[in-house]
Order: structure tokens, then C-alpha cells, then sequence
């Protein structure tokens, strides 16, 4: 399976290769185009099979930039070294200084991409909460924003606090800035909140945490971690709502202290929480950002589509100077 | 171009991508991709010439009368026959050992300075 598809893409790459050497003069395509395609074609099946995926980015990288280094001296070879027969040749053809740019653009854009721009990991975490059970059928009592609730109880700093105290963050992300001190706890839950997503799974009652981060496995260990203290905080929150409910405060402090205490025995003997785990967060193995294959083409394209404007533009600009002249 | 007797020393000094592909041509005829194999395992993986800068230089150097095409092809079983193999000619191989030559010469002025010591 693995080799099918090695070879595809070895087929693919090649033959988006052959279209490319199209843009050198036609004498030097027609007598080494067939061999830098065969050149080509084995560097690919090289690269594939020992780097995989990673391996052909590299190679198609360094390939565009040199077609367009090469493609630009052939030119300028051809055309006898003078720059302004390869200005007049740029504009001559105009599919040349759109493709040109595609390349150069579309080749920095993915060298950018790939190599400069900061990763950024997602986990998710995936939990399954039990309603309350309810005491009466008055339809009063739906809450049809529960789940709504449950977003921002788990975004509230009762969770958040003692998820970065327990993860040690204000230290941690002290440190990745190079500062001795802790970070503030404002700031940190901050940070923590601009990490932290948290969705509905589609047609479920599932409340899946995304937490991103460039760091996967810290991604994993904090989207866990929250899913870890919202079941502890939320089985002790709704067991004693239901214990408190109409009594003065004095009183439902007492019972609610003591039902909690109940429930956690009660959970541990059956091993069973008002908050269910169902997927445990795992490092992700691939970035969500930076995408490398949209950059490359949306960079790609608006370069190309930017120069056949500047290209028509100057073009029309030539024509109605001679028209005058 | 074709001049009668050229001296080495005008094509001198020579860009890393000639002056390599030179060398990788100085022990035995090869073929595009090879050169490039060979390029890149002289210079531990440094210098990965790519398809256009190996055929544009090839093509320079042709013109140059430093390389010529070579005319036996090996054996359809143990390669392809269609590959068009390249060998360094005799003008070629002076020019590959003038530029050998001013990086010696280079070197050793490099080793009575500072920068790489005396030689023992």
C-alpha cells in the first residue's frame, strides 16, 4: 500500500516536473529536457523512499528554486547575456513572468512555511457529562443552555487555576521566554484561555477540549488536564446542588459537605464519575498550523495572478507610448 | 570558441558547481544523475545540485570544449541506454588540475597564516 502510493506520488511529482521544464528556451528543453525530467524522476524516488513525504517537500523545494535560478540564466544565455532582451522576453510571453513568479512565490512561501514559521499543535480531549438527575417533570426545570453552562464552567479560573497549578504553567511558560520569575496568574490564565477551544461534537451531547500549543505533548498533558479537573470539580458541583437545594446556607454548607464526601466514596466504589472520559488526549503528530500546502498555492497564485496584471498593465502602457510615438 | 591551443589558466577560477562536476568527472565517464551523487558525497551532502544548474553548467561546459559527450553506452541489462554519459576531454582535465593546483597554492598560503598554522 505504502509503495502504491510512494510510487504515485513519484509519478505525480514527475510529471508536474515535465510541465515545469516547459518554461526553459526550447532548445535547451529539447535537448535536456528528457534527461533532467529522468535526473528528476530518480532524486524523487530517492527522496521518497528514504524521507517519505518530508523528504519530497525538501526535494521539490530545492528544485523550484533552482528551475527558477537555472531557467533565468538560460534565458539570459540565450538571449546573449543582455538583460533587456530577457525584460522584452519576460513581456513577450505572457505566461512566462506569471509562472515565473508562481514558482518563486510559491517555492518561498513554502520554504517559509516549512522551515521559519512557528509550529502549532492541536490535542483534544473528549468527555461525556451526565445531567443531573431531575426531581420533578416541570418542564421549568429544562435548562436548555446546559451545555452552554458547561463550556464556561470549564473555561472559568476554578478550573483553569488549578490546571496551571497543577501543570506548573506560570513556571513553565516563565521559562520558554527565558524568565526567571513565574508569569502572573492573570497572565497565564490568559495564555491558557487563547490555547483552550472547546466544542460541541456534532450531533452529541460530547464536549471535546482543544487545547493548541507548539509543544504537542504539552497540548495533550494540559487538554487532559482539564478534562481531568472539571470531572473532579463537576461530580462534587452537581451532587451538591442537588442536596442544597432550598436550604439556608448554613445548612446546605453542611449537607453539601457532606454529600461530596459521599460521592467521591460512592464514585470509587464504582468506579464511575458524573464526568466520563471518552477520548484521552494524544500528541499530535502533524502541525494544524502552518498549513505548507495552502500557502504555497494561495502564495503561488496571487504572485501570478499580481504579475499578469503588471504584465498587461505594462504591455497596454507600451502600446499606447508607440501609438503616440 | 574553438580556439587552437587555450591555456587552463583563462577559464580560471572557476564557480563550485564546474569546478565539482569537474572532479566528479576526473575518474571516470558518468552519467547526470551520477555526477550529481558524486557532487553530493565529495562535499558530504553540502552541495545537491539540481537538475537545471547540472544540465546549464554541462551545457556550458560542452561549449567550453571542457567535456564532451561520450560515444560507448553501457549495456541496455546494466543501465539505461538512452542516459548520455559524459567524460572530461583533455583540455578539461588541465583545467580541472589548474584550479586543483590554485587551491593548493591557496591553502598553503593559508597555513603560513594565523588562520590555519604552520604545517608540522
Amino acid at each position: 500500500m505504502k509503495e502504491n502510493k510512494t510510487q504515485r506520488t513519484v509519478k505525480i511529482s514527475t510529471a508536474v516536473y515535465g510541465g515545469l521544464i516547459r518554461a526553459y528556451p526550447k532548445a535547451f528543453r529539447e535537448k535536456y529536457g528528457s534527461e533532467m525530467a529522468q535526473v528528476f524522476r530518480e532524486q524523487c524516488r530517492d527522496a521518497a523512499t528514504s524521507a517519505g513525504g518530508f523528504g519530497l517537500t525538501k526535494l521539490w523545494l530545492r528544485v523550484l528554486l533552482d528551475l527558477v535560478k537555472s531557467c533565468s540564466s538560460e534565458y539570459i544565455a540565450a538571449l546573449g547575456g543582455n538583460m533587456n532582451m530577457f525584460k522584452q522576453a519576460l513581456l513577450g510571453r505572457l505566461w512566462l513572468a506569471p509562472m515565473l513568479a508562481l514558482l518563486v512565490v510559491g517555492g518561498v512561501s513554502a520554504g517559509v512555511s516549512a522551515f521559519l514559521l512557528p509550529k502549532l499543535y492541536q490535542s483534544s480531549a473528549r468527555i461525556v457529562v451526565e445531567k443531573p438527575t431531575q426531581t420533578t417533570v416541570d418542564p421549568a426545570d429544562f435548562d436548555p443552555f446546559w451545555l452552554q453552562t458547561q463550556f464556561e464552567i470549564i473555561r472559568s479560573p476554578a478550573v483553569l487555576n488549578e490546571v496551571i497549578d497543577n501543570l506548573s504553567l506560570s513556571q513553565r511558560w516563565a521559562a520558554l521566554f527565558g524568565l526567571k520569575e513565574p508569569l502572573g496568574r492573570e497572565e497565564t490564565l490568559r495564555w491558557l484561555r487563547n490555547q483552550l477551544e472547546i466544542r460541541q461534537t456534532r450531533n452529541t451531547t460530547l464536549i471535546e477540549i482543544r487545547v493548541s500549543d507548539q509543544n504537542s505533548k504539552e497540548a495533550a498533558e494540559i487538554a487532559n488536564e482539564i478534562a481531568a479537573v472539571y470531572g473532579r470539580q463537576a461530580a462534587d458541583r452537581v451532587k451538591i446542588e442537588i442536596g442544597v437545594r432550598d436550604r439556608s446556607p448554613k445548612q446546605a454548607a453542611d449537607i453539601a459537605n457532606e454529600i461530596a464526601d459521599t460521592v467521591r466514596r460512592q464514585s470509587a466504589v464504582q468506579g464511575r464519575s458524573v464526568v466520563q472520559i471518552v477520548d484521552q488526549a494524544s500528541p499530535a503528530l502533524c502541525p494544524i498550523r502552518p498549513n505548507i500546502p495552502l500557502n504555497t498555492v494561495v502564495g503561488g497564485l496571487l504572485a501570478a495572478f499580481a504579475t499578469l496584471l503588471l504584465v498587461l498593465v505594462v504591455r497596454l502602457f507600451r502600446k499606447r507610448v508607440a501609438a503616440v510615438g | 570558441m574553438a580556439r587552437t591551443n587555450p591555456n587552463p589558466e583563462d577559464f580560471l577560477p572557476l564557480t563550485p558547481a564546474v569546478f565539482h562536476i569537474l572532479l566528479a568527472l576526473s575518474d571516470d565517464e558518468q552519467h547526470g544523475y551520477a555526477i550529481m551523487q558524486t557532487v553530493a558525497e565529495h562535499t558530504d551532502g553540502k552541495i545537491k545540485l539540481g537538475p537545471g544548474t547540472l544540465y546549464g553548467t554541462l551545457k556550458r561546459l560542452l561549449e567550453a570544449g571542457l567535456v564532451e559527450e561520450s560515444d560507448e553506452r553501457p549495456h541496455p541489462d546494466l543501465d539505461d541506454e538512452r542516459r548520455r554519459y559524459y567524460k572530461l576531454t583533455t583540455l578539461g582535465r588541465r583545467v580541472a588540475k589548474a584550479e586543483a593546483q590554485r587551491y593548493a597554492d591557496l591553502v598553503k598560503v593559508a597555513q603560513g597564516t594565523k588562520l590555519l598554522g604552520k604545517p608540522a
